[in-house]
């Protein structure tokens, strides 16, 4: 596949607030691979960054970030390596499709890494903390990519960080495929990023209302509600907080869903501010 | 407004605090509690938090002090004086005035009835709603504030660093920090107010503070008793993608499913016991200013709302970053989606940023510090199981529907500033000796 483009939807939602899933950005993605580099394009929508009209267009040397209407460049950022230059392998990855996992294998047995078969006709890949290179001030337990076999596509991403002050986050990625004409094309992202806080916060004192869902609130009319409103006796709870107050774990969901997916139809034109011309 | 000025606020002027060996001092009575006014009443001013030294005498004794000060002055050459009079306490002293018509009743029936009435003025009359359950309930959402911003940060790390563009340069970046919430956001007032609860001290060793908080023993046995209920109402429905987990042959899976469900609205209701009795009239005047940074001067105010503003920019391009990364595996395995979602959460407080602090007050209807809720007791409760309707204290002052009178002021403005404040409770005043009931 030369390129491929698709309009993004990311909705998130955390079990611990009230607002349920919402849609939290919106944006164009466009990749192409022109002359053996690897272009992509991200255009966010305004409607969800306050009117700001942002892109990002990089190659695989510099990424930069401009207004989408104007062009004016805002950052030129060169492109550092997050992980150890052993895995270059895996750069031109982008899971959108089929991935060559016979080449995959065969260079992570050379470099030693530890990547083996799983039931289910899983492949996994164990990817050592050491080749980690920006851990932003936690530390990396374990990071594991799996593929499937049957599909020849990427099935899971899970990475494990310890926090400084011991909350332990589990990170989980599956790309969602969808068949078009016999290849499985990536229609969307599924994550779950699961926070445990390693302690409860202490200095609480009597009886604490634990809900833990909006089911478990007590439901009254919108005209009870009027009532008490009018003899002032219930107020407004703006953010209301599930499960036990002490205790600051939470499960955050991301889901990413593809529309309007293109294959092989991408202009050159888009990446214009990197190869220059018209 | 001469005299109106000289009042201290609990706030901005300090108030020294000395207490010791269980007594409160005649130079804090006298800072708190201020001589007969000409018109019939006398002023009661609120805590000093920032002046605040730890003691484990509660609220009362001071109230049995100043209690036993109002009588001594009315009984001493040269102050001398037998007629009714009213009490109107601010903040803290919202609170006193009204443990001191209990605190009265109980010592002196001929002094009793020399009280016309009560007036709170952003009285923390329930207690402190911030505090409801608690310093954990406090240290709780500032550790969960906190950590927002501060993985909002470490999402920045070699990504896009904020410390280069001057924006909070030299902030810690360690989580759990509170100091990177507290002396970047928050004005000097606010942080005062919290910086007891965050503290590890106890709350027996913190006991004026103690006493402030909603359902404390000395609410209960001096203010009133209440239950607090929390309850939902449908609003509507909304429609997305969420992620239901199902069983398959393989074991549990999540599935991303689009699905319609209910929206709520949550609420807090609250059934009040007073022990204050209904022959006493009381006027409640409710600070409804609920912008806390409106507390500071214009300026730093500014300079606080401009840094919120520039981080939600530098968050939202770290967000976007993270966008970016995840097209590439690479960018997955390296954390970009977490990260993506830090940076966005943090984006979203920094959006959000007045409604945080509405938060960390306990209800988005305020004056600043002080939850509206907190402010008044209303005249009656409505049991929604039931049906069935009670008197909590019908015998208010101000003459409105909703039992309170609100005012657009802040917690410092309503009684340093308002003159509109000042002359509504001096009709308050007048009014409760027509209301109040002898027996």
């Amino acid at each position: 596949m030369e390129s491929f483009y698709a309009d993004v939807e990311v909705w998130s939602m955390n079990n611990r607030d009230q607002k349920g899933t919402s849609v939290s950005n919106r944006y164009r993605m466009a990749m192409k691979t022109i002359e053996g580099v690897q272009y992509v394009r991200l255009d966010f929508d305004p409607a969800l960054n306050e009117g700001r009209s942002r892109s990002i267009v990089s190659d695989n040397t510099e990424m930069v970030m401009f207004d989408t209407v104007t062009e004016a460049v805002e950052y030129r950022i060169p492109i550092t390596r997050d992980v150890s230059s052993d895995l270059s392998f895996l750069d031109a990855e982008s899971g959108i499709s089929r991935m060559d996992l016979a080449g995959i294998r065969s260079t992570a047995a050379r470099l030693y890494l530890d990547i083996a078969e799983e039931a289910d006709n899983r492949l996994s890949l164990k990817i050592p903390s050491s080749m980690i290179l920006n851990q932003s001030g936690n530390t990396r337990v374990s990071t594991k990519v799996s593929f499937d076999m049957s599909n020849d596509t990427l099935e899971e991403i899970e990475i494990v960080d310890r926090l400084e002050d011991g909350t332990v986050v589990t990170a989980t990625t599956q790309p969602v495929y969808k068949d078009f004409e016999g290849t499985p094309i990536k229609v969307g992202t599924v994550s779950i990023i699961d926070s445990k806080a390693a302690v409860l916060v202490d200095g609480f004192t009597g009886d604490v209302p634990i809900y833990e869902c909006p089911e478990d609130v007590p439901l009254i009319s919108q005209e009870t509600l009027g009532l008490m409103q009018s003899e002032g006796s219930i107020h407004p709870i703006d953010t209301m907080v599930f499960g036990n107050p002490a205790d600051l774990s939470y499960q955050a969901s991301i889901i990413e869903v593809y529309s309007d997916v293109g294959i092989n139809a991408t202009p050159d034109s888009l990446f214009k501010l990197l190869r220059g011309g018209n | 407004m001469a005299g109106f000025k000289q009042k201290i606020s609990f706030v901005l002027l300090g108030v020294v605090i000395s207490i010791s060996s269980g007594t409160t001092a005649e130079s804090d009575l006298t800072a708190k509690v201020s001589k007969l006014e000409p018109e019939g009443y006398r002023t009661f001013s609120g805590f000093n938090f920032e002046e605040y030294t730890p003691s484990t005498n509660g609220l009362k004794k001071r109230v049995e002090a100043e209690v036993a000060y109002v009588i001594s002055q009315d009984s001493t050459e040269g102050t001398k004086y037998a007629g009714t009079y009213s009490i109107v306490g601010h903040s803290q002293g919202g609170l006193r005035v009204l443990a001191y018509a209990n605190q009265l009743k109980n010592k002196s029936a001929v002094e009793y009835n020399r009280l016309d009435g009560i007036i709170t003025v952003s009285g923390i009359d329930r207690g402190l709603l911030a505090l409801d359950g608690g310093f954990g309930t406090l240290k709780a959402r500032f550790n969960t504030d906190t950590n927002i911003i501060w993985r909002g940060f470490r999402a920045g790390v070699g990504v896009f660093d904020i410390g280069s563009t001057g924006i909070l340069s030299g902030a810690p970046r360690q989580i759990g920090d509170v100091s990177l919430l507290l002396s970047n956001f928050l004005p000097g007032e606010f942080r005062a107010y919290v910086k007891h609860a965050l503290s590890d001290a106890s709350e027996d060793s913190l006991a004026e503070i103690r006493d402030m908080m909603p359902g404390s023993t000395f609410i209960k046995e001096n203010v009133a008793n209440n239950k607090e209920f929390t309850y939902r109402v449908i609003t509507g429905t909304a429609s997305g993608w969420r992620l239901v987990q199902i069983s398959t042959i393989f074991g549990k899976a999540w599935v991303p499913v689009y699905l319609t469900w209910n929206t709520y609205a949550y609420y807090s209701a609250y059934m009040d016991v007073p022990v204050f009795s209904n022959d006493i009239p009381v006027g409640y005047i409710v600070g409804l200013n609920n912008n806390t940074l409106s507390i500071m001067d214009p300026a730093a105010e500014n300079d606080i709302r401009k840094k919120v503003s520039d981080m939600k920019d530098a968050f939202a391009k770290i967000q976007d970053i993270h966008f970016w990364k995840c097209v590439g595996i690479i960018g997955m395995f390296s954390g970009s989606a977490q990260y993506g979602y830090d940076a966005g959460q943090a984006k979203k407080w920094m959006a959000n940023f007045d409604g945080e602090l509405n938060e960390l007050k306990g209800s988005g209807e305020n004056d600043g510090l002080v939850a509206k809720e907190s402010q008044y007791y209303p005249k009656k409760f409505t049991d929604p199981n039931t049906g069935e309707k009670l008197d909590v204290h019908t015998n208010v002052l101000g003459k409105t529907s909703e039992g309170y009178v609100g005012f657009p002021y802040n917690h410092r403005q309503i009684w340093e500033e308002a003159a509109d404040v000042e002359s509504k409770y001096k009709e308050m005043v007048i009014e409760a000796r027509t209301a109040r009931v002898r027996k």
